[in-house]
């Protein structure tokens, strides 16, 4: 039949069509032929970009292992250094797994849109990686050194990251996040800062603290505890410790809390010509350690001890605003940010001399810790005389 | 000249899908974080004219506005409008076609040449245009139910990274540009709809004009505002701007635990279909039209050469990519308000004039008889 004879000859022509044209990519790939980048630390050395890349090698087998090398390349620009390495490698560097930017003090120092703008553009970055700057003098150290513990660096290190919510002492440092912080009106921007620490005899890589910015240049260092109180005036934590010399009986007892929860309210109230920022934290911890004997943590004792811990908070928020205002003079808590939401009018008159005004703000707190429960010990623990 | 009737709800899908092609641009920066007032603004716009949309045919039930044209207009204006009609028809799905081949080209291929992506594109829209409006719109029901969940889905991932405070201040910029972006998102998106009355003949007894429009307003400008929403929500007004295919990025920054993440290519998905199904129904207005304009027995032969026509077309109409941006950003409105709103009112003045006329004729005859 003719319907039937057409319909063969159809199907004979979308095999021979697919089979012939749609067998695979156009620039068809092996896995081999990549070098899969899951880190880059950035060096500027005499106006040149040197790239220093974690890449993986990927060997396989039945006891496939994954391990990782550097190596370094230069350019005038990021994307430059990157198509350099090809001369190194001879493969193309392949970036939708970089998980990591480290960028050295210097280039923090003198701006970073010139790194940013390419891991903004090039489509095959992902916007969810982490960029940090290095304490070090160089980028590249974090990565020269064999690690200990892991494989690939960048990867381990990522993870530092993704369970940062249980110590809270380095904030976030999500590309997007990055972009975002720069464009914001009222918002400083802050990044993770990474060094080398000495453990068993070995400097390993980690992350402590905050770097601070001015638009997109470094201007200084938050230490690890001050981050913390940072995170908690931009409601960033999840959980965390608190620990506080809570005083007994005149004798400084060491007490760490749990933090459940935590919520932080920021709020401009307009008081005349001034205006005054109100954080309000409320905080929900467990005792989770007290070194010490005989501290009440029955229910009016533990009122008291949760009071002391509000005292501290209150405290801190007000020191580290202090000395973020005198030291940098960097919005990096979005005040100017709650303003504008709160007041776009008050907002639209002061924004030009924000700069200056941040500088003389004034900050309220109040703090409330709740208790919620001692784990399981009822009671410290009981030694008989 | 042979009629496909299509279901109200393969219409709807189609209008629907139709809609939310139109959301991989981000347009209407300049109205910052209230873009989304402006999409409901142009909702609330739009619904009057879509009214007048199914007024037309409700006057002319199973006719394709060309044929409406000849029946209020003059020969020789309805054909020189069938004309103009045809020729915006076929601009704009070829302004289509190189709009998701730069997609292609900028986020998932970059190194396959641009022909090769149109090509295979082109194939598949002359083998749905040859096909009919009928089996089009048996797609569209289908894929409405899997984009629509995608799209959905992804929203509802995309809520971790979302941020309440993104949104404020509401109106921060003053009205102006709200309602430039609202009447920008009017022409751009929802008055292209107008092709429909071109590509698809509503009969009298299985199809409900004014249910199909409204519904399609419903769902369509729903995923609209939704979609929008998300993109502010996730990336804020500030990073919305310096991005060219906004719901692409905001996408590729989901990542729950290890397992979630690297979903963008669903987006991408979404819109190519959404894309192929805009480029064969503008493409199937413009045959119609081209079919009206000569009298032809069918559309059919000339499928084929038209498609080709829409290959190049589409590489010779923009320049590049920025082009384009600039074009829906500041040009389109005045490129599309004669034919989605300036001529739809004249065809339903003319149209109303004719009814009255006949009724009249018919009950004068009936009263006499």
């Amino acid at each position: 039949m003719n319907y039937k004879r057409v319909c063969c000859l159809w199907l004979i022509f979308i095999y021979l069509f697919t089979f012939i044209f749609l067998s695979g990519c156009w620039n068809y790939r092996e896995i081999e032929d990549l070098s899969i980048v899951t880190g880059a630390a950035v060096d500027k050395e005499d106006d040149q970009f040197r790239l220093t890349v974690e890449i993986v090698n990927i060997e396989g087998g039945s006891n496939a292992k994954v391990a990782s090398s550097i190596i370094t390349s230069y350019g005038a620009t990021m994307f430059e250094a990157s198509r350099n390495a090809i001369n190194i490698l001879g493969k193309r560097l392949y970036w939708s797994h970089t998980t990591l930017i480290v960028l050295s003090e210097q280039i923090a120092k003198e701006g970073l849109v010139p790194v940013l703008d390419w891991l903004a553009r090039d489509p095959e970055i992902r916007q969810t990686l982490n960029i940090v700057v290095s304490k070090e003098k160089t980028a590249h150290e974090i990565f020269h050194l064999p690690h200990p513990v892991f494989n690939v660096i960048s990867f381990d290190l990522d993870n530092i990251f993704q369970n940062q919510g249980s110590v809270s002492k380095t904030p976030d440092g999500e590309e997007w996040k990055v972009l975002k912080n720069l464009a914001t009106p009222g918002l400083d921007l802050v990044l993770p800062v990474a060094l080398l620490f000495m453990s068993e005899g070995q400097l390993i890589p980690t992350f402590s603290g905050t770097a601070v910015f001015k638009k997109d240049r470094l201007k200084g260092y938050l230490s690890p505890d001050e981050t913390r109180i940072f995170m908690f005036i931009k409601d960033e934590i999840k959980t965390g410790l608190l620990t506080n010399n809570v005083i007994q009986e005149d004798v400084p007892v060491k007490v760490t809390l749990e933090i459940i929860d935590n919520k932080t309210k920021m709020k401009p109230v307009i008081k005349g010509e001034n205006i005054v920022m109100r954080i309000s934290t409320i905080t929900n911890v467990s005792i989770a350690e007290i070194e010490g004997r005989a501290l009440d943590t029955g229910e009016e004792g533990s009122m008291e001890l949760a009071g002391q811990f509000e005292d501290m908070l209150q405290e801190d928020i007000k020191n580290l605003v202090m000395h973020v205002q005198k030291e940098f003079g960097c919005d990096i808590f979005g005040f100017g940010n709650a303003i504008r939401m709160e007041y776009p009018d008050v907002w639209k008159e002061i924004e030009s001399d924000w700069d200056r005004l941040f500088q003389s703000i004034e900050v309220v707190t109040e703090s409330q810790v709740h208790i919620e429960n001692t784990a399981l010990s009822s009671k410290p623990i009981i030694v008989r005389d | 000249m042979n009629k496909e009737v299509s279901s109200d709800r393969q219409i709807i899908s189609m209008m629907t899908l139709y809609l939310l092609g139109n959301t991989l641009f981000g347009i209407g920066h300049m109205a910052k974080q209230d873009v989304w007032v402006s999409v409901l603004i142009s909702i609330s716009l739009i619904a009057p004219v879509y009214a007048l949309y199914a007024r037309i045919i409700t006057l002319y039930p199973g006719y394709y506005l060309f044929e409406i044209m000849d029946e209020v207009f003059t020969p020789i204006i309805s054909r020189l409008l069938t004309f103009f009609f045809s020729f915006y028809y076929f601009l704009t799905a070829a302004a289509i076609t190189r709009t998701f081949s730069e997609f292609i080209h900028i986020d998932a291929l970059p190194e396959t040449p641009d022909i090769v992506s149109l090509v295979m594109m082109g194939l598949v829209i002359i083998y749905a245009i040859k096909n009919g409006m009928e089996v089009l719109g048996r797609w569209a029901q289908l894929f409405n139910y899997i984009l629509l969940g995608v799209v959905f889905a992804v929203s509802i991932l995309s809520l971790t990274n979302a941020n309440l405070e993104n949104l404020r201040p509401l109106l921060y910029n003053d009205i102006k540009p709200v309602l430039q972006v609202a009447i920008q998102g009017f022409f751009f998106s929802f008055g292209e709809l107008v092709v429909f009355l071109s590509a698809v003949s509503f009969s009298k007894d299985r199809n409900k004009p004014y249910r199909v429009y409204f519904y399609s307003l419903l769902i369509g400008g729903g995923f609209v505002v939704l979609v929008v929403l998300r993109n502010l929500l996730v990336l804020g007004p500030q990073l919305v701007e310096q991005t060219h295919f906004t719901s692409y990025n905001v996408v590729g920054l989901i990542r729950i635990g290890k397992f979630l993440q690297r979903i963008e290519s669903s987006v991408a998905m979404v819109f190519i279909l959404a894309g192929f199904i805009k480029t064969a129904v503008c493409m199937f207005a413009a045959l119609k039209g081209f079919q009206h304009i000569f009298r032809l027995e069918h559309y059919r032969p000339v499928a084929a050469p038209f498609g080709l026509l829409l290959i190049i077309t589409c590489r010779l109409i923009f320049k590049d990519m920025m082009q384009i941006v600039d074009f829906l950003n500041y040009y389109n409105a005045f490129y599309s308000f004669p034919f989605q709103l300036l001529l739809p009112v004249a065809v339903w003045i003319a149209a109303e004039i004719k009814h009255k006329k006949k009724i009249q004729v018919t009950s004068a005859t009936s009263s006499e008889g």
